[in-house]
């Protein structure tokens, strides 16, 4: 095997091994060096007895040096058979059935590289992915589709006109597969801000904040308010125009209270993995799955499957519709679990950060009470928060036009 | 000018053989123009340049490469040696 790309070189040019007996070994390849002869993986056996690697084209300049100092005479120099790229090509050309099946393989890669196989969209979130599809079909990308022949700037142009929530994007062949990026665009609010509308609360709370930008506020700083009662009204007087109808834009922090309730039992059942796993591989070729662990089954009463998908490149950018699907499956056991009175209150402390994590980022938590309530059955658990956070719930005035 | 021309002339490199060490396992002598090789076994290689020889000991010393411009010699190299 080649090492670097010197090696590389050889193997393409071709080289010989040289075998030399005598007492002028050194002598022969300081004639040769002289000459300009390159010479590589110089072994000295024994006192007598040095062997070498030449390039093919230089043998006979070799064997003319050996021949022209008489006190070389007497070495006997052995020439190899020729290595090298040529060599390995003429002693296959005889095996008709491996150069058909090079030829086939040649033929294949050509074709499969001529058509989309995979279509792979990133960055959407607004759309599904069905629909985006259908839309890139009818601008010609489909699977089936050649891979060439596209206006990439026509079908942009297309998609972006067409979705008003995709502000870009770009469709990239990397040999059969499609990757379509997609920018989304950020979606106005549904109230438009030059709709006039009033500042609703929405939920109860106590003020703590008021910043009207627009708009005349309906409550004070400190004042307890209830869910839906009118914080900022859009009916604006100005005493130089009069009444006015205006988009109320305000900040409005307020302290509000929530409540979270778990309870933990006793005795539970969960699922454990149990560290046994199988393994089944898939070979995906043009979308069609073959299965290649076909004395495999299912073993498993409660699992977790776990696939990868690996696929077949060329290079760094073309990939192949060949892909090769890893699926692991973690055998899992019932498993009776039983807490006691500190455990199963630590369970239901967990609970309630994984609650305040997803239901209360970014809101600040001003006073945070737990209490347990022990039962025969389990311990329940209620969650009392106090927070400060935005009350505000713009809704749209509607105005009746009467003649 | 002359002395421009003077000043150019010191500052060219004598073409003496240049040693490199790649660590123990490799030596690299170039600017070989001259050099012979006066003995060469796995554990002593001896090459002349010139009135110097220069003399490498180790284990299992070999050739790897050998042109007009550079000798490769890979093993252990244990010590080098000038004489004169």
């Amino acid at each position: 095997m080649a090492k670097n790309i010197g090696e590389i070189g050889d193997y393409i040019v071709g080289w010989r091994e040289v075998d030399v007996v005598g007492y002028y070994v050194e002598e022969f390849l300081n004639l040769i060096k002289d000459e300009h002869v390159e010479l590589w993986d110089v072994l000295k056996t024994d006192q007598c007895h040095v062997s070498f690697k030449v390039h093919s084209f230089a043998t006979e300049k070799l064997l003319e040096l050996a021949e022209s100092k008489q006190s070389l005479r007497e070495m006997e120099v052995t020439v190899g058979e020729t290595n090298g790229l040529i060599e390995d090509i003429l002693k296959y050309k005889l095996r008709s059935g491996l150069f058909v099946g090079f030829v086939f393989f040649a033929v294949m890669l050509v074709v499969m590289t001529s058509f989309i196989w995979k279509i792979e969209i990133l960055g959407l979130t607004s759309l599904t992915e069905e629909v985006l599809l259908k839309s890139l079909e009818n601008n010609g990308i489909f699977i089936g589709a050649m891979t060439s022949g596209h206006d990439f700037q026509q079908i942009k142009y297309n998609i972006i006109q067409e979705f008003d929530s995709i502000a870009y994007i770009t469709v990239n062949i990397q040999g059969c597969k499609a990757v379509v990026e997609v920018d989304e665009s950020v979606i106005p609010p549904e109230v438009s801000e030059k709709t006039p509308c009033n500042i609703y609360a929405k939920t109860d709370g106590q003020i703590l904040l008021i910043e009207a930008y627009k708009g005349a506020p309906q409550v004070e700083k400190y004042e307890a308010v209830k869910k839906g009662q009118l914080l900022v009204g859009g009916i604006y007087n100005s005493k130089v125009i009069g009444y006015r109808l205006v988009h109320s834009d305000a900040k409005i922090l307020a302290r509000t209270r929530r409540t979270y309730t778990e309870f933990c039992p006793y005795e539970t059942t969960e699922l454990v993995e149990t560290g046994q796993k199988d393994v089944f591989y898939q070979l995906k070729i043009f979308g069609l799955s073959i299965n290649l662990s076909f004395f495999n089954k299912i073993n498993y009463v409660f699992y977790e499957s776990i696939s990868e998908e690996t696929e077949l490149c060329l290079g760094k950018n073309t990939v192949l519709p060949i892909s090769i699907v890893k699926t692991e499956l973690c055998e899992q056991v019932e498993r009776t679990v039983t807490f006691d009175e500190e455990s199963a209150k630590k369970k239901i402390s967990e609970a309630f950060d994984e609650k305040i994590r997803i239901d209360l980022h970014g809101i600040e938590i001003e006073e945070k009470e737990e209490l347990f309530t022990v039962t025969d059955e389990g311990i329940y658990g209620v969650l009392d928060l106090t927070v400060i956070e935005d009350i505000c719930e713009v809704r749209e005035i509607e105005v009746e036009i009467t003649d | 000018m002359k002395n421009r021309r003077n000043r150019t002339q010191n500052l060219q490199l004598p073409t003496v053989p240049q040693i490199e060490f790649y660590g123990r396992d490799q030596v690299v002598v170039e600017e070989c123009h001259g050099v012979t090789i006066a003995e060469y076994d796995t554990e002593t290689i001896k090459l002349l340049a010139g009135s110097q020889i220069i003399r490498f000991y180790g284990k299992d010393l070999n050739l790897k490469n050998l042109t007009p411009q550079s000798v490769r010699i890979i093993g252990k190299v244990s010590s080098l040696e000038f004489e004169e």
